[in-house]
């Protein structure tokens, strides 16, 4: 076991990506939570506090866009990274625009994954 | 306990020893032996041989509940039930027999009460050790007995409950070691036994709740306890439930933590339940507001109980709690129709359907509503309420009454008006075409335009209507009509399409009048006025004209239905009121000031503009003014056309973009990523075939990404929505970087670049990459035998030319031009497919043109194919001070919400 491992929250209503996404952070020896919604996402992630978000953009309910808006402006939230990912190509627009720490498109490699989430957590 | 009792060593030797050496000795002896049987709580009896009585204490005679007197002599058989003396006499028989102590637990009915005695028997001696009797210590044990079958039931009681409820129970340690649980709790967690359970670590696992246990830890030790936390929880299998746990903390008395303990119960059903409800109410609320008929409740004195969106925007009202202050029965609001009468009707019919009348909105506004009503009663059948729902149907109404203000103009020309459907078939016929052809409109309509055509003019007559239902007008066009007397009339005729509110063609009207008979000019003009306004009402475009002196000429009843303006209003106005008007209606800000500043400076100027009204709607204006050929200014006309429905439409086509492009990367994210973790796999176990096979799944899950890729831009090409992020970028090094990673995925080919380039242009990079790795691309798959691919860089002063040459198969001669198209063709009937060309060349091709570039192909077949495309050069300040511009503006326009600037 690290000193302290990491907390890392997948938000996506794609279970299949998800669930992959778990495996390859897990092997890497992060504690990965998933939120298949984003409903109540900013008092899960009050309970959980978990030290890098990785959220979809389309997702069914709060979109993801509105969700970095809500969490940025929250003390309690405002610090923790923002990864937001999502299968357009106008993913990096998006999430610059709407203040995200970074962003990941869909398809991705899982080595690139792996780096971008250490990039920000480190 | 007994055995602590020295009387119990009777039996023995020891006793005989100790005891029996002296008459005197035994006297005294029993005395001791009274005082302590006396003292003993425990009942005592002693029975010689026959089974009598000798000796009992006062404990034995408060079990038998009689006076000492009374037993002492006396047999069990006097004494007790058949049954008990039968299991008592068998057990001192045994005693007598074998010599032994016996210990037995006997349940007697003694003073008609059962209770349970322990019975411990022994023999009883003389001081010669010869048997001469049974004693027995007898303790009344009925109250503990009952304590402890008590005690069992609730342990039992107990368990059942902890294995039975379905509420999981547990105890655990600080740090998640699970010390207790009950079936309910690792059942729910996906275990099959507790055995298997206890092993995990709450703290150290992937399952279990998925809060931080740290900060359930905090809070939980903070407070003592914590009641109703609701969580996501991971199952051993992976599965999701919802669980609601309370849980506390047990100290010792020194306040140190022993352990945690608590109960969850599984809510995912109810959570579910929950949510369905939660979703289906809200459907049913977005139905409720969102179609487009307004809904209502009222009391019977016509106050509001209820009403949805669209209700409410139908009367102008933004909240339903200002509604509610309204009421439907008073005079200016609501239904202008007879109340009292409405009243009796459906009170006696309990509904109307389809009711159409005039009703008045918040602001006074006249509108038609079409509306249905039902009387709701309560079981007593006295009127518990209206339910109404209404429709807007005043566009409709409008439409019919300009419908009628045509007829009448039409009626009322002197002119021959003659309306005919697609058929040829004459629908309308004037006055004026009564005192022209001598027929009257009963004898006209129904027939065939031919009724009034000389034979020889027939094919006229064809030529002319299909020219019109391309669209066209035929103006002052001279020929000859025949009337009812069989005479020919020299005429004048203008003709014109007539279009439905859709813009199709539902029929042809034509203006005659005789031109045998010289006409003045002032019916000339009358006569080009009428013609006018017949071709302005046929139109779907509202349409106004400006005179050189700014007063409104004319207009047509769609104009006024599109800027909600009433018919006695338009003539007070000036054109100055008609801007502030039109402005008025428009979302702020607009840009539409900006225009109108434009036009008073340049009154030549022609722009066409899209804006947005507060209605909703979008609509285009364009306006170009009238001028002779010597450009003289005679006004200006402006046209205005209602665009919402395309715009919804190019929106919803978007959408489809974003929504399909989502759907289809989806499932290919997860299986590339799976794909790659498996080829991880199988290189850790050295399995170099798996994962060579696993890399080709990889290449095609790429290939399959470009191709949706590919559909998407070519789905956005076509709908002029690909975006461009152009930055001034090093073409060079950009085509450097592309060939290395190019080269990378091909040992075969070799990739050289000659030559070189100004190196500065304006582009977006990925765009141009993707331009590049296409050509590339198609150059390795059609050169399999061939080794060598070049790209070759040159520039002039306007342009970079970039060429990627390959010695392969060559395209033949006839398709080089068609390579450009794209195989998604929708105009040719005769689809030509060429296999395996896919999408790319046509996005490159796209993407050039987009750049102000040419891309063109030489080839020979059998001797390999050289495309090439051009890229502007970046060049002087002046240059890119004006592109700089450029890129602020498309940075404006690039939002989507913003209207296209003028100009």
């Amino acid at each position: 076991m690290k000193n302290k491992q990491k907390h890392i929250l997948i938000v996506d209503d794609d279970q299949g990506i998800t669930e992959v996404m778990k495996i390859i952070l897990e092997e890497q020896g992060f504690k990965v939570s998933i939120s298949s919604g984003s409903e109540k996402i900013d008092q899960l992630i009050d309970v959980n506090r978990p030290h890098l978000l990785l959220l979809d953009i389309l997702m069914y309910g709060t979109s993801g866009p509105e969700i970095v808006k809500l969490l940025k402006n929250k003390l309690t939230s405002k610090d923790i990274p923002i990864l937001m990912m999502s299968a357009s190509e106008n993913t990096k627009k998006i999430a610059k625009s709407v203040g995200a720490d970074g962003y990941l498109e869909k398809p991705f490699n899982i080595e690139y994954l792996v780096e971008l989430v250490k990039k920000h957590l480190h | 306990m007994f055995l602590h009792f020295p009387f119990l060593s009777l039996g023995g030797k020891s006793f005989s020893k100790k005891y029996s050496n002296t008459e005197n000795e035994f006297s005294k002896n029993s005395k001791l032996l009274f005082s302590l049987m006396d003292e003993n709580s425990d009942g005592v009896f002693i029975k010689d041989l026959e089974g009598r009585y000798i000796m009992v204490n006062m404990a034995a005679a408060k079990i038998l509940g009689l006076p000492m007197k009374d037993i002492i002599g006396k047999k069990d058989k006097d004494l007790m039930s058949s049954k008990d003396y039968e299991n008592i006499h068998a057990d001192d028989l045994a005693v007598l027999k074998s010599g032994k102590i016996r210990v037995k637990e006997e349940i007697l009915t003694l003073r008609g009460e059962k209770r349970t005695y322990i019975c411990t028997k022994g023999s009883y001696r003389d001081d010669k050790n010869k048997i001469i009797g049974v004693m027995c210590l007898c303790r009344d044990v009925s109250e503990k007995v009952k304590m402890e079958q008590s005690l069992q039931e609730t342990e039992e009681q107990f368990k059942t409950l902890f294995d039975n409820v379905p509420m999981g129970i547990y105890r655990t340690t600080s740090d998640g070691k699970i010390l207790m649980a009950n079936p309910a709790m690792y059942k729910m967690l996906g275990f099959n036994s507790f055995e298997e359970f206890r092993l995990i670590s709450l703290e150290k696992c992937y399952f279990g709740p998925t809060y931080k246990r740290s900060e359930f830890k905090k809070m939980l030790e903070t407070n003592g306890e914590i009641k109703g936390l609701e969580s996501l929880c991971i199952r051993k299998d992976r599965a999701k439930i919802y669980i609601r746990e309370n849980a506390r903390v047990v100290k010792n008395k020194k306040g140190k933590i022993l352990y945690y303990e608590g109960t969850i119960e599984d809510i995912t059903e109810q959570k579910r339940t929950e949510q369905a409800l939660q979703e289906s109410e809200e459907r049913y609320r977005n139905l409720f507001n969102n179609i487009p008929i307004g809904m209502y409740h009222t009391t019977p004195s016509g106050k509001f109980l209820m009403a949805n969106k669209t209700m409410l925007k139908m009367l102008e009202f933004t909240n339903f709690s200002a509604l509610q202050k309204k009421n439907l029965n008073h005079k200016k609001f609501g239904p202008v129709y007879n109340r009292k009468k409405f009243f009796k009707y459906i009170e006696k019919k309990n509904e109307i359907k389809g009711l159409e009348d005039q009703w008045l909105t918040r602001t006074g506004k006249e509108i038609y509503v079409r509306e249905n009503v039902q009387v709701i009663r309560d079981e007593k059948g006295e009127i518990e309420y209206y339910q109404g729902s209404a429709e807007d149907i005043s566009e409709r109404k409008k439409l019919e009454e300009s419908l009628l203000k045509f007829a009448a103009v039409i009626h009322s020309a002197t002119d021959a008006i003659i309306i005919t459907d697609n058929n040829n078939i004459i629908t309308n016929w004037n006055t004026g075409a009564e005192n022209l052809y001598g027929y009257t409109a009963k004898e006209a309509i129904g027939k065939y335009i031919f009724l009034v055509v000389p034979k020889d003019r027939k094919n006229e007559v064809v030529q002319n209507t299909r020219l019109i239902k391309k669209g066209e007008f035929i103006k002052n066009f001279e020929t000859k009509r025949v009337n009812k007397q069989g005479d020919l009339i020299n005429i004048s005729v203008s003709v014109g399409p007539i279009k439905n509110i859709q813009g199709k063609i539902i029929g042809v009207a034509s203006i005659a009048r005789d031109i045998t008979k010289r006409k003045s000019l002032e019916e000339e003009l009358r006569f080009q006025k009428n013609l006018l306004e017949l071709q302005g009402e046929a139109s779907i475009e509202g349409i106004l004209l400006i005179s050189e002196t700014g007063e409104i000429i004319s207009y047509n009843s769609r104009l006024l239905e599109m800027w909600e303006i009433l018919n006695s209003q338009i003539e007070k106005y000036s054109y100055q009121e008609m801007i502030e008007i039109i402005n008025k209606s428009l979302t702020q800000p607009s840009g539409f000031p900006k225009v109108i500043q434009k036009l008073d400076k340049n009154k030549y100027m022609e722009t066409t503009d899209e804006v947005y009204l507060k209605n909703g709607k979008i609509y285009e204006i364009y306006t170009t003014s009238i001028k002779s050929i010597e450009k003289k200014y005679y006004g200006r006309v402006w046209y205005f056309h209602d665009i919402t429905e395309s715009k919804l439409y190019e929106k919803q086509r978007e959408m489809l973009i974003a929504v399909a492009g989502h759907e289809l990367k989806t499932p290919i994210t997860s299986i590339k990523a799976f794909t790659q973790l498996l080829q991880k796999k199988f290189n850790g176990f050295n399995d170099k075939v798996a994962s060579d096979y696993l890399s080709r799944v990889d290449d095609q899950v790429n290939k399959l990404t470009r191709l949706t890729q590919d559909l998407l831009d070519v789905i956005k090409i076509r709908g002029g929505k690909l975006d461009y992020e152009k930055k001034v970028v090093n073409i060079q090094q950009l085509i450097t970087e592309s060939v290395e990673d190019l080269q990378k995925t091909t040992f075969k080919h070799k990739i050289n670049i000659v030559g070189s380039c100004i190196d500065k242009v304006f582009i977006d990079a990925n765009r141009i990459v993707q331009v590049i790795n296409n050509l590339l691309g198609n150059a390795i798959k059609y050169s399999p035998n061939k080794e060598k691919i070049l790209v070759k860089l040159e520039s002039d002063k306007d342009y970079v030319t970039i060429a990627v040459q390959d010695f392969g198969l060559g395209i033949p001669e006839g398709y080089q031009e068609k390579v450009f198209q794209s195989f998604i063709r929708l105009t040719t009937s005769k689809d030509e497919v060429f296999p395996g060309l896919g999408m790319g060349l046509y996005i490159a091709s796209e993407i050039v043109k987009a750049h102000g570039g040419r891309i063109w192909v030489e080839s020979k077949k059998g001797k390999g194919s050289t495309f090439y495309f051009t890229i502007p050069v970046f060049r002087t300040k002046l240059l890119s001070k004006k592109i700089s511009n450029v890129i602020k503006q498309e940075n404006i326009i690039i939002r989507p919400e913003t209207v296209t600037s003028v100009g």
